[in-house]
């Protein structure tokens, strides 16, 4: 269920990156949480139970796949939306991502800025608002 | 009378020794000449000649007649009567002759094929020594493989790839052991299993095989199968060729491709991101010579990022690691996909566009590398068309092929630069005159990447008057 502002947790081993995004997020009203890797990310997303998660993949120690694993064996963990950032375009990870779980994902360099918010607003909008 | 006259008809004994001298005669010329057949033939053709030739003789010799008799009535009866003893005669010989000459000397025969048995006997033991050598020794994998799957006669090949001795190596089951390896999990094994079940040959095909001590290996398997000689009881040859090294390598450099493009992509990520919030952001006011600088770096990060981008598609083709994933794709959603993103220098271009979508348009084919090709097409059209240029494409959709033409009515290919115009980092000279950003690697991505997907690419062209560029699709996708 969504709550009324809407709420993101963005999960990036790349700072500046998590930060022109949380920045944009914040500009159109959605408040957006930060994280700069699996383990702190995955913390994170149980600790504030964001609406949706921007996720990147390479990430080390933990990556994206590793902490979509980790969301899917809790019981709010399985209901999150997950949209998955990549620089990768390889079949592989493709894949990957779709054995993970989500067929949602992003390749960074192909997509501006507003074109990222709009794919999560479009995302949002799927999930039943809090009664 | 016929009594009198048969009385009158004996063998003169003489006449038989003479038969009988001749024969040997024959018999010798035959054996000496050590071309039995040959002499035979003309030793009776010569005998047979001269009979006749002296038939008369004989008869009269045979019967003890004088020839002058055989004029009469009686004597053309007594003539008739040695006629047909001499013909016989004459048979025999022949046939004597024959058998002699042309039917050989059984027992003669019977040892030149025993010593040649012996021959041909040992030159197979030569032969199968040779062959057990080549076997045990061999640098390649070989065993036998029985109808349960389990491993029999291991060479040594075989021990060493496996990691274990004879009796270690002859408890692996080949159904267990073999995976497909690939994440795509294919049913492998089972389809392995079905092929050797109906004795279908497996010739080089890539395997991931479990060894003794739990590694997998990748291999190129090839399998024999003596399903209809019953006589055998293994009934199958596996032969393996260990590429382990090889897809290990493979796997170093995509992995090296891919993690050197991410590393390239970050950064220029956020040069774009941070872009983009700066231009776009309403609360940000921006000097105009600023945002006029912001926007150039934005267009230079750009390149950087179609750079990238086309050198790593590029490296994957010619790796080999770029492989066609088909799926049911609309060609005319991926012509409006592109267009869609070449909207804004379309529009700054004042590129006037016409798209002319007919028929069936759903082919299988993969989707990703179809829209690279399209992209690529269109991206040069619009480039090297002059502002207020057209842009054509067409679509056409037969019942093996699709084509997709894209035409422009720019500055085209000169014409001795044409063939060069598929070649890795080759601009043609007009081309770099009227833009300056290009890295002379799209029309050879797009060549490589048609090629991929089963199709073709092809053009013509006039210096000053545009180029069209033809894409050939099979309907269906090789890989499909």
């Amino acid at each position: 269920m969504m709550k009324q502002t809407p709420t993101i947790l963005i999960v990036d081993d790349e700072e500046s990156l998590v930060n022109v995004l949380a920045r944009k997020f914040m500009d159109e009203g959605i408040t957006a949480y930060k994280a700069n890797n699996g383990r702190e990310g995955l913390a994170l997303a149980f600790e504030k139970h964001p609406d949706l998660i921007l996720l990147d993949i390479m990430m080390p120690e933990m990556d994206g796949f590793d902490v979509m694993k980790a969301l899917h064996e809790d019981e709010w963990g399985k209901t999150v939306p997950v949209i998955l950032l990549t620089n990768s375009s390889s079949i592989e990870t493709v894949s990957q991502a779709v054995s993970a779980g989500t067929s949602e994902f992003l390749i960074k360099t192909d997509v501006h800025l507003d074109q990222v918010v709009s794919h999560v607003r479009d995302r949002l909008s799927r999930i039943p608002p809090t009664i | 009378m016929q009594r009198a006259l048969l009385d009158r008809i004996s063998i003169h004994r003489p006449s038989a020794h003479g038969i009988l001298y001749g024969m040997e005669f024959v018999d010798n010329i035959t054996s000496t000449l050590k071309k039995p057949d040959v002499a035979g033939l003309i030793a009776f053709l010569a005998s047979a000649v001269l009979i006749w030739l002296l038939r008369n003789s004989i008869a009269s010799f045979v019967l003890g007649v004088d020839p002058s008799s055989f004029m009469s009535v009686e004597g053309q009866y007594i003539y008739a009567q040695a006629s047909i003893t001499v013909n016989g005669l004459l048979i025999a010989i022949i046939g004597f002759l024959i058998y002699v000459t042309i039917i050989r000397d059984v027992s003669v025969e019977r040892s030149r094929f025993s010593a040649l048995a012996q021959d041909i006997n040992q030159d197979v033991s030569l032969t199968r020594e040779q062959f057990q050598a080549l076997y045990e020794n061999s640098p390649v994998p070989y065993f036998l493989m029985d109808d349960t799957g389990m491993i029999r006669h291991p060479n040594k090949a075989t021990l060493r790839f496996f990691g274990g001795m004879v009796d270690a190596c002859e408890r692996v089951n080949m159904y267990d052991a073999l995976t497909t390896g690939d994440h795509l999990q294919r049913a492998g094994p089972a389809l392995f299993r079905e092929k050797i079940e109906r004795g279908i040959p497996i010739s080089q095909e890539e395997m991931h095989i479990r060894t003794l001590s739990g590694e997998y290996r990748w291999v190129l398997l090839s399998i024999h199968s003596f399903l209809h000689d019953t006589s055998i009881p293994l009934h199958h040859l596996v032969t393996l060729v260990d590429i382990t090294q090889e897809k290990e390598s493979e796997r170093a450099k995509s992995d090296f491709l891919l993690l050197a493009s991410h590393q390239l992509r970050t950064p220029m990520t956020t040069i774009k991101w941070y872009i983009d919030y700066l231009l776009h952001t309403q609360s940000i006011i921006l000097p105009t010579d600023v945002r006029n600088y912001l926007e150039e770096i934005d267009v230079g990060n750009q390149r950087m990022i179609d750079l990238v981008g086309t050198l790593l598609t590029v490296s994957q083709i010619e790796m080999g690691t770029l492989v066609p994933e088909s799926t049911p794709v609309s060609v005319n959603e991926v012509i409006e996909d592109v267009l869609r993103e070449l909207t804004p220098d379309i529009k700054s271009r004042g590129t006037q566009l016409v798209f002319d979508q007919r028929g069936d348009d759903i082919i299988k084919t993969d989707r990703n590398m179809l829209r690279i090709t399209i992209h690529n097409l269109l991206t040069n059209a619009i480039k090297y068309t002059k502002r207020g240029g057209t842009v054509g494409i067409a679509t056409d959709y037969g019942s093996m092929m699709a084509t997709v033409t894209v035409s422009d009515d720019g500055c085209g290919i000169p014409l001795q630069e044409q063939s060069k115009i598929f070649s890795r980092m080759f601009r043609a000279s007009n081309a770099r005159k009227v833009s300056s950003n290009g890295t002379g690697l799209g029309l050879h991505l797009t060549r490589s990447v048609i090629q991929k997907l089963g199709g073709s690419v092809s053009f013509v062209s006039e210096e000053g008057k545009g180029t069209t560029f033809t894409l050939s699709i099979p309907r269906i996708a090789p890989d499909a």
